[in-house]
């Protein structure tokens, strides 16, 4: 779709909704159409202090079960997963609203290799650099847990106020040589101050986390960490080829420090939102090894590497809220760049730049409490580009994701209904380079092994396939019940694996989750 | 308004986006080129450039290799390589002729071995050489053959109790093993620097209480924990040319199941990880010394009689035992050997390392060997390279270092045979323990397959 036509659908969604009339309230639980809406108000409150969102709690468990036969290569091959999770959004006052939620996950992976962090490439193409890992496959046990909740307020001058906050704490270890095992602490939190006249609303907002990794690798048998065991000799990847020694394997920590600031505007009546925002959010992460005596502690007589993220954001987000249709649009654009530092060899050998464009839209008729239907159609086009200048690795890529979603209620009745969705997910590589030459003799097998297979993956043509049924069961007037199957599967539409690897696993992945929910 | 505006500032203020994270450090790291500008010792030679010499740079963070050889200028220009840390060695070999030319007299031996060596060597963009200083010593003709410290499997083998060591006769004439001494070396254990340490992350041990010898305590002696000493009166145990001494931890068949001192069986699951001892011409046996100490005897220090016992030299300053209770290599490999002779080794001075500030009971002392009284030094190294510590001899005994593939795999290090004269092979002996020594299955009087 060319950008002309892009502009002119916006015009007309918001031209198509300017003289509407209605003041209901939202909710957000009805349908996965809201889901935006939610996940919007999680981001910016301020702009929904004028906007009334239902008062929901929903407490759900689920299950999850993925088989990853496609994939990249530093994601388990199998992952199950247990959650428990709570949130809700509470009215408490016209002008305050708090939100929150807790999570809980258990989470089982089966046949993970090359990777000893906590980051996983099914979502990600590359992991960000500086991480322990050994070929050898294994599993893991994680348990997460997550706390986050808000409040935004507006004051009687209109001034408005909102702040959040979250804590994260996580373990994950795996039950193999070697043994890494990681503990996680993430907090921080969002100060978001703003003002609103007529019906316009701006706010700036300041916000600041600090993580911290603390990290061992053990193996009961440790003759088995030496260059003549490959498949279990621990060793550093210090950019994307770039393969090191690192003495510190038994004891290390990371310690993140993420900043960010941000300013929005949007401009709303009765019926339509417009809001624009822009974020700035820089990352920090420190290696700090043991010292001469083996203890390990955040100091910068032990920092050995860092690594840094910056990201600007920028989203264009239009909300009509109609009496029998919703229609949303949303544009965004966000630019990443991640670079390194070794702090021995005083310079940087990885660089990464992301340049993300997103666009979706949907359209959602109701009928009451009843969906007629719910349509969403969105893109994604991504420029990637990695560079280990050290492990003389370059690769590029830029990829367009279409994807298109139908959902609609095929039964409602008083204390039943039945909701229905469909999607489908298409993944092209636009263009794909990628350049690795051996210029030492320790990073080949990395680079057979993960590198290569990796493109192979990102520059193969995908097909992801959704289908979901939701059953709603009335306990009350304001309690409802939910049961939910969701079943995806991936798989393979082209051969341009065959470039970079004649052994590649097309097998298809599938991906099933399923729960039960009470929301009142 | 203005409150706004003051808040956005603050937020701009508290999120800068400043690129000065890294320091001055913002440059992208990419392969450089470095020099080696080799030279002859200035105080034992004319301090001149070694032409032809072969330099090696090992990379410590991956282990990568570069070999090159000096230029008629003694530089060594290695182009295109990784930034990062290195070990540097560096070898020569003149034939009497050419010690003649270079240096105006006719040497002892057919040919003479220099090497040099710097550890931890920061190559950038910053750092485009350094200066390496090549130096001699005689080379032995008692050589150390075999070192097996690594052991056999802890369930199946015989864990550490069939550790031994191989002396072997290099030279074509009858030796006398009686009074050679057999030190086992103490060092740091890791790279980390510390103001007790030297650059490349050795002790410095001119820093130690009571050290008068200057920098000389670095480049001149090395430090051992332990001392054993073949018995005799001079005469007693000849090792013909082309023979070894095995030297046990327990010179016992310890592929044959056995009662340990605590009365309790040894069994040996898989009697081909290990090896029979029992012909050993000596073992350690430390029953006697630890009983005048008032200790017990350690369960698996077995005493037979038919194999002689080493005289235990040196095993701590006196009140201050070192603490182990056997002959116990580290099956790790992070101990090195020498063989050298002193009759009154009492002369010699002990020192703590020089981390210790206040000497307390339990502080250890290591003996102090002068470099020149050794005739054979060995330096070992622990299996993962991201666990290896800083050298402990000097370049000019051993340019380099060896080592098992793991601990407990039945391996040994054993000195390569470079040729066979008359059926008495001859070892290799360049004083590079990389290019002389290779790893196998540990055979006590055997050879390098």
């Amino acid at each position: 779709m060319t950008s002309k036509k892009v502009i002119f659908y916006f015009i007309l969604l918001v031209s198509c909704a300017a003289n509407a009339q209605l003041t209901d309230s939202l909710s957000v639980q009805q349908n996965l159409f809201y889901n935006d809406v939610q996940q919007h108000f999680w981001k910016n409150p301020l702009f929904y202090t004028t906007q009334h969102l239902n008062d929901f709690t929903l407490t759900q468990i689920d299950f999850s079960q993925k088989n990853l036969n496609l994939k990249r290569v530093q994601t388990a091959d199998r992952t199950t997963q247990y959650s428990f999770s709570t949130q809700g959004i509470y009215n408490v006052k016209p002008r305050l609203r708090l939100f929150g939620g807790f999570t809980f996950n258990k989470i089982a992976e089966k046949g993970l290799g090359y990777n000893f962090s906590t980051q996983r490439t099914e979502n990600q193409n590359v992991l960000s650099p500086n991480y322990f890992f050994a070929p050898k496959k294994g599993d893991w046990d994680i348990q997460n847990y997550n706390l986050d909740g808000g409040f935004a307020y507006q004051f009687d001058s209109n001034i408005l106020l909102g702040a959040k906050a979250f804590y994260k704490n996580g373990k994950s270890y795996r039950t193999i040589d070697p043994r890494p095992e990681i503990q996680q602490s993430n907090y921080g939190g969002e100060l978001q101050t703003g003002y609103n006249f007529n019906n316009n609303s701006l706010f700036v907002s300041a916000g600041i986390a600090k993580k911290t990794e603390t990290s061992n690798i053990t193996y009961v048998n440790d003759a088995q960490n030496a260059p003549a065991y490959p498949e279990t000799f621990t060793r550093f990847a210090s950019g994307y080829g770039r393969i090191i020694f690192n003495s510190s394997y038994n004891r290390y920590i990371f310690n993140t420090i993420d900043k960010n600031f941000g300013f929005g505007y949007q401009y709303q009546n009765s019926r339509n939102k417009v809001s624009a925002t822009y974020k700035y959010n820089k990352s920090l992460e420190s290696f700090y090894r043991k010292n001469a005596r083996g203890y390990v502690y955040i100091d910068d007589e032990l920092k050995m590497y860092m690594y840094r993220v910056i990201a600007h954001t920028g989203e264009l987000n239009y909300f009509y809220d109609g009496e029998k249709v919703d229609y949303k649009a949303a544009f965004g654009y966000e630019r990443q760049k991640g670079d390194n530092f070794s702090v021995i060899e005083n310079g940087q050998n990885y660089r990464m730049n992301l340049d993300i464009f997103t666009f979706s839209n949907g359209v959602i008729k109701k009928d009451k409490d009843r969906v007629v239907y719910a349509f969403e159609l969105g893109a994604n086009y991504i420029k990637h580009k990695y560079i280990d200048l050290l492990g003389n690795t370059d690769k590029l890529l830029n990829t367009l994701e279409i994807q298109t979603s139908f959902n609609k209620d095929i039964l409602a009745k008083e204390k039943n209904k039945i909701n229905l969705s469909v999607g489908v997910k298409y993944y092209m590589a636009l263009d794909e380079k990628l350049v690795f030459i051996p210029i030492s003799s320790s990073n080949t097998s990395f680079a057979d092994n993960v590198i290569r297979p990796d493109q192979a993956f990102d520059a193969t043509s995908k097909l992801q396939s959704n289908i979901m049924a939701q059953y709603f069961y009335s306990l009350s007037k304001t309690k409802k019940l939910r049961i939910f199957a969701n079943y995806n599967t991936l798989v393979a539409l082209g051969d341009q694996y065959k470039t970079y690897t004649t052994d590649f696993n097309t097998t298809e992945s599938s991906y099933f989750n399923g729960g039960i929910s009470i929301i009142y | 308004m203005k409150k706004i505006l003051l808040l956005l500032s603050a937020a701009l203020a508290f999120s800068s986006c400043s690129d000065d994270d890294f320091g001055d450090g913002n440059n992208g790291l990419q392969p450089v080129n470095f020099s080696v500008n080799l030279k002859y010792d200035t105080t034992a030679f004319n301090g001149e450039a070694v032409q032809q010499g072969a330099v090696i740079l090992t990379n410590t963070n991956t282990g990568d290799t570069y070999t090159v050889q000096s230029n008629t200028s003694g530089v060594a220009t290695f182009n295109a390589i990784i930034p990062g840390t290195y070990n540097i060695t560096a070898t020569k070999t003149l034939t009497s002729a050419e010690f003649n030319t270079q240096f105006g007299y006719t040497p002892e031996t057919p040919s003479v071995l220099f090497n040099g060596a710097q550890e931890q060597v920061i190559v950038n963009a910053n750092v485009s050489g350094t200066e390496l200083k090549l130096k001699t010593i005689r080379i032995g003709d008692l050589v150390i053959k075999q070192i097996y410290y690594a052991g056999s499997h802890a369930q199946q083998g015989a864990v550490f109790r069939d550790q031994f060591i191989e002396i072997y006769n290099n030279s074509n004439e009858k030796i006398y093993a009686d009074g050679l001494c057999i030190g086992q070396l103490y060092g740091k254990t890791s790279t980390t620097s510390a103001s007790y340490t030297l650059s490349n992350g050795q002790f410095d041990w001119s820093k130690s209480i009571g050290m008068t010898s200057g920098s000389a305590a670095n480049t001149d002696y090395v430090y051992a924990d332990y001392v054993i000493k073949v018995p005799g009166n001079g005469t007693e145990y000849p090792i013909l040319p082309g023979e070894s001494i095995v030297i046990a931890q327990t010179g016992i068949n310890h592929k044959a199941p056995l009662v340990d001192n605590s009365n309790e069986p040894l069994t040996v699951q898989n009697p081909d990880l290990t090896v029979d001892l029992s012909n050993a011409e000596f073992e350690v046996y430390l029953g006697d010394y630890r009983l005048s100490l008032g200790e017990e005897v350690y369960r698996y220090d077995i005493q037979n009689p038919a194999v002689k016992d080493m005289n235990i030299a040196y095993w701590g300053r006196q009140g201050y035992s070192s603490p182990n209770k056997d002959f116990l290599m580290d099956n790790l490999g992070r101990d090195s050997f020498v063989i050298f002779r002193e009759e009154n080794l009492n002369a010699y001075p002990n020192f703590s390392d020089p981390s210790v500030t206040n000497i307390i009971n339990t502080t250890k002392f290591f003996i102090q060997i002068p470099k020149v009284k050794i005739i054979d030094g060995v330096e070992l190294q622990h299996y993962n390279p991201s666990s290896q510590r800083p050298k402990m001899l000097q370049a000019e005994v051993d340019a380099s270092f060896i080592n098992c593939d793991a601990a407990y795999n039945s391996q040994a290090v054993i000195r390569k045979t470079k040729t066979i004269v008359n059926g008495r092979k001859i070892l290799e002996d360049t004083n590079n323990s990389s290019n002389d020594f290779i790893k196998q299955k540990a055979n006590p009087k055997g050879f390098a397959n």
